[in-house]
C-alpha cells in the first residue's frame, strides 16, 4: 500500500515555490482499511443498492461520459502540465485518480441511491457516518437523482472529540434534466483524525446542483469536489463554510466546468483560520468552448484572526468560451478596529465580541442546513468549541 | 478613426517594426549556436571581465545544465537551444555621438524612431543591436546631476571609476549587485542568463537627485536564431527619483529567436521607481525575461508594462517589498493574438510592515491567441497591516481563443486587508450596438471599445509612448480585418 496520495492537483499548476499545485494525503501507520456504510433514513421515492461495483458507477454516467469526451476533443488546453477534470478521470472528482485506486484496491462496494423520476420526497435522505476510535474507513456511494425529482440529502460524518482515526468518503452525483438536489454535508470528526471527502457531480439539462459543506472537525481535512454543468441552462451553487483552529489543515480543490449553454455556477467560501490553523484553496471556475451564456462566480471572504494562521488561495478562471461572464472576488482581513469599538461601547468585552463574529461567519453557511438533528448538532458543535 | 485605420492599413501593419537589415558577416561576429564553456570562455575574454566574472558565468552555466524547465508554462519546445546563437555584434564598438554609429544599425534606430525621442523627451538613451550597446548618451545636465547611465561591461571593468574618480566604486557596486535579485538560482534561464549576458545597462541615480524625464534602453534584435540576453542593473538612491522606459522589437524571421534578459532594479529609502515596458518583439520570439525589484522604506515601485509581442512569453515582473511603508503599483496590458501564448503576470512579497500593493492588469485575446495572467501575492508574518489590491479583467474576443487567469495568494499575517477580483468577458453588445447607432462601423466600435479597455495602462505612460501602444492595440485589431 502506499503511504502518500498525491491528491487535490489544481487543474492548471501555478509556481513551483509557492507549494500550492498539489496536497499529499499521508496513508502512514494504516495497516488496512475497512469499508464503512452509513446509517441511513431513505424516505419515499429513494432506493438503495448496497454493495456495487464500479461498474455500477460506470454503467450510471456511460453517457455523459461519452459527451463530456467528446466536446474534449477539440479543446485548447491551458499553459503546463494540466489536469483538466475529464482528463484523467471518466467522472472528475476534485481529488482526482488516486483516491479511485484507493477505493478500488481496497474493494470498497458501492452504495448506489436511486431517487426516482419526478420523485420529491419531503424529507431528506439522511446518511450518519460514525468512525470508530482508531480505525480507518472508507465509504463510497453515488446519488441518483432522475429526471424531475427534487431532494434535499443530508451526509453527517462525526466522531466523538477526542479521537484518532482516518475516514474517507468518495461521492457521485448525477442530477438528470429537470432534478434539483442538495447535498447537506458536515464534518465533525474527532481532533485527531485524518479526513478526505472526493465529489464528482454531473447535472444534465436544466438539472440544479447545491453543495452546503461545513468543516469543523478532524486535525487534517482534504476536500475535491467538480461538478460538470453538462447539459444547458442546469446550475450548481457551492456554499462552503469551515472553522480552522488549532493545528487543524484544512486543504481544498473545488471546480465548476461550464460546458452547457447558460449554465450557471457559483462556489462560495466563508472561513475563519484562528491559531495554527491552515486552509489552502483551490477554486475554478472553467469555461469550456460551447458554454455560450454561462456565467460563474467565486468569492471567498475569509477573518483571519491569528498571527500563526496560514491562508492560501489559487482563485482560477480558465476560459474558452468568448460569449461568458467569469467574476471572482475575495476579501481577507480581520476584525475591523470599528466593529470592535461598536461591540465594545455596548458592554461586549473584545473576546466575546470575536466569538460573535467567528459565530456569525460559520452560521452563515450552517443557516443553510435544514432545521433538524443536524442543524442542533453543528450549533451545540460551535457552542463547545467557541 | 476610420481614415486612422485606412492609414494604418495601407503601411502594412507589420512594417512598423518588421523590417531587417542584412547582416554582412564582415561587418558582424557571430558566435557559434549553443551554449558551451569554449563560448563562454570566449564571451568572457572579448569582454575583457575580470575573473570573478568569467567564474560566474561558467558557475551558471553548470546550473543551467542542471536545471529543469518549469512545468506550469507555456510549450517551448519549438526553441531549439543547439540553433540558438548566444552573441552576435557588431564589430564596432560602442559610441557616445548618434552620427558615429554604423549607418545600417543607425537607419534601424531612425526607423523606430529613437534619435527623435531622444531628441524631444529624454534624458538619455541606450541602443542595444543584438548583443551589444552600439549608443549610449546622457543629457549634459543630467549627468551633472551624477546620474550614471553607461553599459554595464566598462562599469564592471573599473572604466567608470577611472573616468569618473567621484570616490563611489561604481565596479563594486556592480559587483555587490549583480544577479543578486535574481539569482541564477532562480530558474533555467536565469542560470542561462547569467552564463551568457551581453549588453544592457547600468543606472545609479544618486541620494535626493530627481530626474525630469525618462530615461531609455530600446532592445532590437536584428540577427536570426539568435539570443539576446542584456542585463540592466538600476540603483535608484535614498530619496531619488526616476522614470525608465525600456522597449523592445525584431523583425520576424522564420527560426526562433530567443530573448533571455534580466532587470534587477534597487529602490533605496524614499526613492522612487517608475519602469515602464513597451514590448513588441516579433512573433517568433521566445520571451523568457526575469524582471525583479526590491523596494527600502518608503520607497515607491511603479510597472507600467504593455506586452504585444512574441510568440510566447514569460513574463512576471517580481516586486520585494522589504522597507514598512514601501508601495508598489503595477498597471499592465497583454495582448495575444494569432500564434501568441503570452503567459504575464507579476510577484508581490510583502516584507515590511504597511506596505502597499495595488495592481491593475488587462489582458486581451483574439485570433486562436492565448492569454494567461498568472500572479503571486504572498504576505509574510512580518508584513504587519499591510494591503493589497488586485484587480484583473480578461476580454475574450472570440471562440477561438483562450484567457485563463490564475493567481495564487498566501497570507501569513492576521492584520493585513486584501481585496482581490478578477472578471473575463467579451465586449458588451450594448456598447457595440450604441456606438453604431451613432454611426460608426462595427469593427471601428470594438476596437474604440479596446481603446478604452486599455486606457487605464496607456494613460500612465508618457505621450509619445500611450500613442505607440494605442497604434500597437490598431494593429492587432486590425490584423483580420
Amino acid at each position: 500500500m502506499k503511504n502518500a496520495l498525491k491528491v487535490n492537483a489544481m487543474p492548471v499548476k501555478t509556481y513551483r515555490w509557492l507549494k500550492m499545485n498539489e496536497e499529499t494525503l499521508s496513508l502512514e501507520d494504516i495497516a488496512s482499511f475497512s469499508p464503512m456504510v452509513p446509517e441511513e433514513k431513505l424516505p419515499e421515492g429513494v432506493t438503495v443498492v448496497h454493495g456495487a461495483g464500479a461498474e455500477a458507477v460506470d454503467s450510471i454516467f456511460a453517457a455523459p461520459v461519452r459527451q463530456m469526451k467528446e466536446a474534449d476533443k477539440d479543446a485548447i488546453l491551458p499553459n503546463g502540465d494540466v489536469l483538466l477534470a475529464g482528463m484523467q478521470q471518466d467522472i472528475p472528482t476534485g481529488m482526482g485518480c488516486a483516491v479511485n485506486e484507493l477505493m478500488e484496491s481496497n474493494a470498497v462496494p458501492v452504495s448506489v441511491y436511486t431517487v426516482e423520476e419526478n420523485a420529491t420526497p419531503a424529507e431528506p435522505l439522511s446518511l450518519r457516518f460514525t468512525p470508530e476510535e482508531g480505525t480507518a474507513a472508507l465509504s463510497r456511494q453515488v446519488f441518483h437523482v432522475k429526471k424531475g425529482a427534487e431532494i434535499t440529502i443530508l451526509m453527517d460524518y462525526y466522531a466523538l472529540k477526542k479521537t484518532k482515526g482516518f475516514f474517507g468518503v468518495q461521492t457521485y452525483l448525477l442530477a438528470e434534466e429537470g432534478a434539483k438536489v442538495r447535498i447537506v454535508r458536515v464534518q465533525m470528526l474527532g481532533e485527531d483524525f485524518t479526513h478526505f471527502d472526493d465529489f464528482g457531480g454531473v447535472c444534465l439539462t436544466d438539472a440544479h446542483a447545491e453543495t452546503v459543506r461545513l468543516e469543523l472537525g478532524a486535525k487534517s481535512a482534504v476536500s475535491g469536489l467538480v461538478v460538470n454543468l453538462l447539459g444547458d441552462e442546469s446550475t450548481y451553487n457551492g456554499e462552503t463554510g469551515y472553522l480552522c483552529r488549532n493545528e487543524q489543515e484544512y486543504d481544498y480543490n473545488h471546480v465548476a466546468t461550464h460546458r452547457g449553454k447558460r449554465t450557471s455556477g457559483n462556489l462560495y467560501f466563508h472561513g475563519v483560520l484562528l491559531d495554527k490553523g491552515k486552509k489552502m484553496l483551490r477554486g475554478t471556475i472553467d469555461f469550456r468552448k460551447g458554454a455560450a451564456g454561462a456565467d460563474g462566480d467565486e468569492n471567498e471572504d475569509t477573518l483571519q484572526m491569528s498571527p500563526d494562521a496560514v491562508n492560501r488561495t489559487v482563485p482560477i478562471i480558465l476560459c474558452q468560451e468568448e460569449e461568458i461572464n467569469g467574476h471572482h472576488g475575495a476579501t481577507i482581513g480581520q476584525l475591523t478596529d470599528d466593529l470592535l469599538f461598536y461591540m465594545q461601547s455596548r458592554g461586549i468585552s473584545e473576546a466575546e465580541a470575536k466569538k460573535i463574529v467567528i459565530r456569525a461567519k460559520i452560521m452563515r453557511v450552517a443557516n443553510l442546513i435544514p432545521e433538524g438533528d443536524l442543524r442542533s448538532y453543528v450549533n451545540a458543535f460551535l457552542c463547545d468549541t467557541l | 478613426m476610420s481614415d486612422e485605420k485606412d492609414a494604418l492599413r495601407a503601411q502594412d501593419s507589420q512594417s512598423l517594426y518588421d523590417f531587417k537589415n542584412e547582416e554582412r558577416a564582415e561587418e558582424f561576429f557571430r558566435e557559434e549556436e549553443g551554449f558551451t564553456e569554449d563560448i563562454i570562455l570566449r564571451i568572457s575574454a572579448e569582454k575583457r571581465e575580470p575573473d570573478w566574472m568569467r567564474d560566474f558565468r561558467l558557475k551558471c552555466l553548470k546550473l543551467y545544465e542542471e536545471t529543469d524547465m518549469v512545468d506550469w508554462g507555456p510549450d517551448i519546445d519549438g526553441l531549439d537551444m543547439d540553433r540558438i546563437a548566444s552573441y552576435v555584434r557588431h564589430k564596432e564598438d560602442m559610441k557616445n555621438d548618434w552620427n558615429e554609429v554604423p549607418p545600417e544599425i543607425k537607419n534601424t534606430f531612425e526607423r523606430l524612431g529613437i534619435p527623435q525621442a531622444e531628441r524631444e523627451s529624454l534624458a538619455g538613451v541606450g541602443a542595444q543591436f543584438d548583443s551589444e550597446l552600439v549608443y549610449h548618451n546622457v543629457r549634459k545636465e543630467v549627468a551633472e546631476q551624477g546620474v550614471i547611465y553607461t553599459d554595464l561591461e566598462s562599469v564592471i571593468r573599473g572604466e567608470l571609476d577611472e573616468e569618473r574618480k567621484d570616490g563611489l566604486n561604481y565596479a563594486g557596486m556592480v559587483k555587490d549587485h549583480f544577479m543578486k535579485l535574481v539569482p541564477p538560482t532562480d530558474h533555467k534561464y536565469a542560470a542561462l542568463h547569467g552564463a551568457v549576458w551581453s549588453g544592457g545597462s547600468f543606472v545609479y541615480v544618486p541620494k535626493g537627485v530627481k530626474v525630469d524625464i525618462p530615461l531609455q534602453s530600446y532592445f532590437r534584435l536584428n540577427a536570426a536564431g539568435a539570443g539576446q540576453f542584456e542585463h540592466t542593473l538600476i540603483i535608484v538612491d535614498e530619496g531619488a527619483d526616476l522614470h525608465f522606459i525600456e522597449g523592445c522589437s525584431a523583425p520576424k524571421y522564420n527560426v526562433a529567436n530567443l530573448h533571455a534578459g534580466c532587470v534587477e532594479l534597487f529602490v533605496r529609502k524614499k526613492a522612487r521607481l517608475r519602469y515602464s515596458t513597451i514590448e513588441n518583439w516579433s512573433k517568433n520570439m521566445y520571451n523568457l525575461n526575469t524582471k525583479r525589484s526590491i523596494v527600502e522604506e518608503d520607497g515607491v515601485m511603479e510597472w507600467v508594462s504593455g506586452s504585444f509581442g512574441s510568440h510566447v512569453s514569460y513574463l512576471y515582473p517580481m516586486t520585494i517589498l522589504k522597507g514598512d511603508r514601501s508601495r508598489m503599483e503595477f498597471t499592465g496590458i497583454t495582448f495575444s493574438g494569432r500564434d501568441q501564448n503570452l503567459d504575464t503576470g507579476l510577484k508581490i512579497v510583502h516584507q515590511g510592515a504597511q506596505t502597499t500593493s495595488v495592481v491593475n492588469s488587462k489582458s486581451i485575446s483574439k485570433d486562436g491567441g492565448i492569454g494567461t495572467f498568472r500572479s503571486s501575492l504572498v504576505m509574510q508574518p512580518t508584513a504587519k497591516k499591510a494591503k493589497a489590491s488586485i484587480s484583473c479583467d480578461s476580454l475574450m474576443l472570440d471562440s477561438i481563443s483562450r484567457t485563463d487567469t490564475i493567481p495564487a495568494m498566501d497570507i501569513r499575517v492576521d492584520d493585513a486587508d486584501i481585496g482581490h477580483e478578477a472578471k473575463i468577458g467579451r465586449i458588451s453588445d450594448e456598447a457595440i450596438f450604441y456606438l453604431m447607432s451613432r454611426g460608426i462601423k462595427e469593427d471601428d466600435a470594438k476596437a474604440m471599445l479596446v481603446s478604452g479597455f486599455a486606457n487605464p495602462v496607456s494613460k500612465e505612460l508618457p505621450l509619445e509612448y500611450a500613442a505607440e501602444m494605442n497604434n500597437l492595440i490598431k494593429i492587432e485589431m486590425d490584423w483580420n480585418g
